[in-house]
């Protein structure tokens, strides 16, 4: 087997570029178009986010079939999953948000994300992209007990998953309260070999100064994905653990950064991510998960996203 | 079994923190933009005349060449330049190309922007054949025979000296705009010397079918701008002092070819595999920022079409 890659739609992320079904068609087209021809998706709620629930994709396309047969006439072979953020809300299932750090609320994660992966068996796609648990600013003190609930609310996501072929790779993000070394420790010691695995999310682990290729090469037999975007600086001033915090990615926080994410090889600035190292190593170590492309900040969305194309057919397939 | 190559003409234009500007105001643009050409599969670019030498300053500071240019472009992954578009518009009353006394200075031109071009892979000018139709009007058979007696001439010339091509590409706003003018200009010019460049959408907007004049003349067709037109144009052709940007109600004449406007690609790819064209295609869509849109955006649109609709047609049966 080898490393399947994949584009992720959080590149078009507003009304204005992915609310009608024309804009995504045209998103899509961009993907094949630049060279790429798979997709990861979100799980999102509400009447704008016509890619985001089972059943407005049959509202829209007639089907969940429908919608796979739609995708691959464009030139969309699979789906690759779905990301997740179980603390977002969903009005769709009357929920507010839902903490992983509360066993009380696993219930309710796995009940919501049965349908999810119903949806993936059916188009063939493979895994849940998790938020872990929330951010670090309202998470209080990042206990171990904390860390061994959510592995533990992610290990009975797992076993649901399981049943439907869909593996569940954690992924702290730049604000998560797990993205520290020591939280990714916790969480890969008690969470199911079998089921749960790790995402490099490049980006947010070189914010927050972790090296992406240390922590794939100590955990190479648990990671099952790699998430690609270039940071040219880390979290100095540290001020995701400030309150509001998820205001500093549209401010730019105290340095008024123009932006926190940017594509392989921006010629902008020093990446601070060695993307040839860590696909050298995920090579090396026999890597066959997916390498999904992402873009999380971007003037032009499209011109990212052939920007970054042009960076893994030339640089990294290279490799 | 036709042998196609794609191009990208040099249209493209980026959202920036200073404002909407053309990617070769800065070094790190251009990097942006060339790489995302070739991330949609272009192997050659076409540009413009007076953008070369800033290129190549550019890329390899204030003595850089245009070779230099094309030399950043292959690193890139590009096979090289492809063409240089150039046109004289009559604004300058000494640069008439129907009117003879105009001749010697519109040659001269042509030369020195052959001399600029010289040590580069560029084998093409595209040449806007005449004048404004406001510059030309009434265009009468002795305007035609003029315009012909420079192209023979300068054509020669720059294909024995300097192995250029005069590609003449009929702007919906020339004098060589309707299909009697266009007819008299071939019947008039040496098949050797002056070649008939396809812009999809020109000819459509002025009336004129595009698959039924690549098939009269391809055995003198040295290229194909695909580009989308959604209207025709009846009247505004004649306006001063540009009759693209004038017409009161079209406020966007060029699109990327994708299928949704009045130009029939399906019917140009079967008469070009029915005559075996082989050579560059390039794409050209100017104006893609208006309407909210990206040139990315648009550019991937139309690669989309051309690797799933248009390049089938080329391999079937």
């Amino acid at each position: 087997m080898a490393m399947k890659w994949a584009y992720s739609i959080n590149a078009w992320n507003i009304t204005a570029n992915s609310a009608r079904k024309q804009h995504n068609e045209r998103n899509f087209k961009t993907i094949v178009a630049g060279g790429l021809d798979c997709i990861q998706m979100k799980i999102a709620t509400y009447r704008m986010k016509p890619l985001g629930r089972p059943l407005i994709i049959s509202q829209v396309y007639g089907g969940v079939k429908e919608f796979d047969e739609y995708l691959k006439n464009i030139g969309i072979k699979q789906i690759a999953g779905w990301d997740y953020d179980p603390t977002a809300p969903y009005a769709e299932e009357n929920c507010d948000g839902r903490d992983p750090t509360d066993p009380a609320q696993h219930e309710g994660i796995v009940d919501a994300l049965v349908q999810f992966a119903e949806f993936l068996k059916t188009v063939g796609g493979d895994n849940f992209c998790v938020r872990p648990m929330g951010a670090l600013w309202r998470a209080g003190e990042v206990t171990d007990e904390k860390l061994k609930a959510v592995a533990e609310c992610w290990n009975k996501v797992g076993r649901m998953s399981a049943q439907y072929g869909v593996k569940v790779i954690l992924d702290p993000d730049f604000l998560c309260a797990a993205n520290s070394l020591h939280a990714i420790d916790v969480l890969m010691a008690n969470t199911d070999k079998e089921n749960v695995f790790l995402a490099i999310d490049t980006a947010a682990l070189a914010l927050v100064g972790i090296d992406p290729v240390e922590v794939y090469e100590k955990y190479a037999d648990r990671v099952a994905m790699l998430r690609l975007e270039q940071v040219f600086t880390t979290d100095e001033l540290n001020e995701r653990a400030q309150p509001f915090a998820e205001d500093i990615l549209s401010t730019g926080g105290e340095r008024g950064l123009s932006r926190w994410f940017w594509e392989m090889g921006a010629p902008e600035g020093e990446g601070l991510v060695d993307f040839p190292k860590l696909i050298s190593a995920a090579k090396n170590g026999g890597f066959d998960g997916w390498c999904v492309v992402c873009t999380t900040q971007s003037e032009d969305p499209s011109a990212s996203v052939l920007f970054n194309e042009w960076y893994v057919e030339n640089v990294l397939k290279k490799i | 079994m036709n042998n196609i190559k794609y191009s990208y003409m040099d249209h493209w234009e980026i959202h920036t923190a200073a404002g909407l500007t053309a990617p070769g105001c800065r070094r790190t643009y251009l990097e942006r933009y060339l790489k995302e050409l070739r991330a949609l599969g272009y192997v050659g670019l076409d540009t413009f005349a007076a953008r070369l030498p800033y290129y190549g300053r550019l890329v390899a500071g204030k003595n850089g060449t245009p070779v230099d240019f094309e030399n950043y472009l292959k690193d890139l992954g590009f096979e090289r330049l492809v063409s240089m578009f150039l046109d004289f518009i009559g604004n300058n009353p000494a640069e008439r190309i129907a009117d003879p006394a105009c001749h010697d200075q519109i040659f001269n031109k042509f030369r020195a922007a052959c001399e600029m071009a010289k040590g580069t892979g560029i084998d093409t000018f595209i040449v806007m054949p005449a004048c404004q139709y406001f510059y030309t009007d009434p265009v009468t058979e002795d305007h035609i025979k003029h315009t012909a007696d420079f192209w023979n001439r300068t054509g020669k010339m720059m294909l024995e000296d300097y192995g250029i091509h005069a590609a003449c590409h009929h702007e919906f706003w020339c004098g060589l705009r309707d299909k009697w003018a266009i007819d008299l200009f071939y019947e008039l010019t040496d098949p050797k010397y002056v070649w008939y460049f396809c812009d999809t959408a020109q000819h459509v907007i002025a009336g004129v079918d595009p698959v039924a004049l690549y098939e009269q003349l391809h055995d003198r067709t040295w290229g194909f701008h695909l580009k989308d037109t959604k209207n025709t144009d009846p009247k505004a052709y004649r306006i001063p002092p540009d009759a693209e940007c004038m017409a009161e109600d079209v406020e966007r004449w060029f699109y990327e070819a994708n299928g949704e406007g009045l130009c029939d690609f399906p019917a140009l790819y079967r008469a070009i595999k029915k005559y075996g064209y082989s050579g560059w295609i390039s794409s050209e869509h100017d104006k893609a920022e208006f309407e909210g849109k990206s040139f990315a955006d648009c550019t991937a649109q139309g690669v989309w079409y051309i690797k799933h609709v248009l390049d089938p047609i080329l391999k079937e049966g």
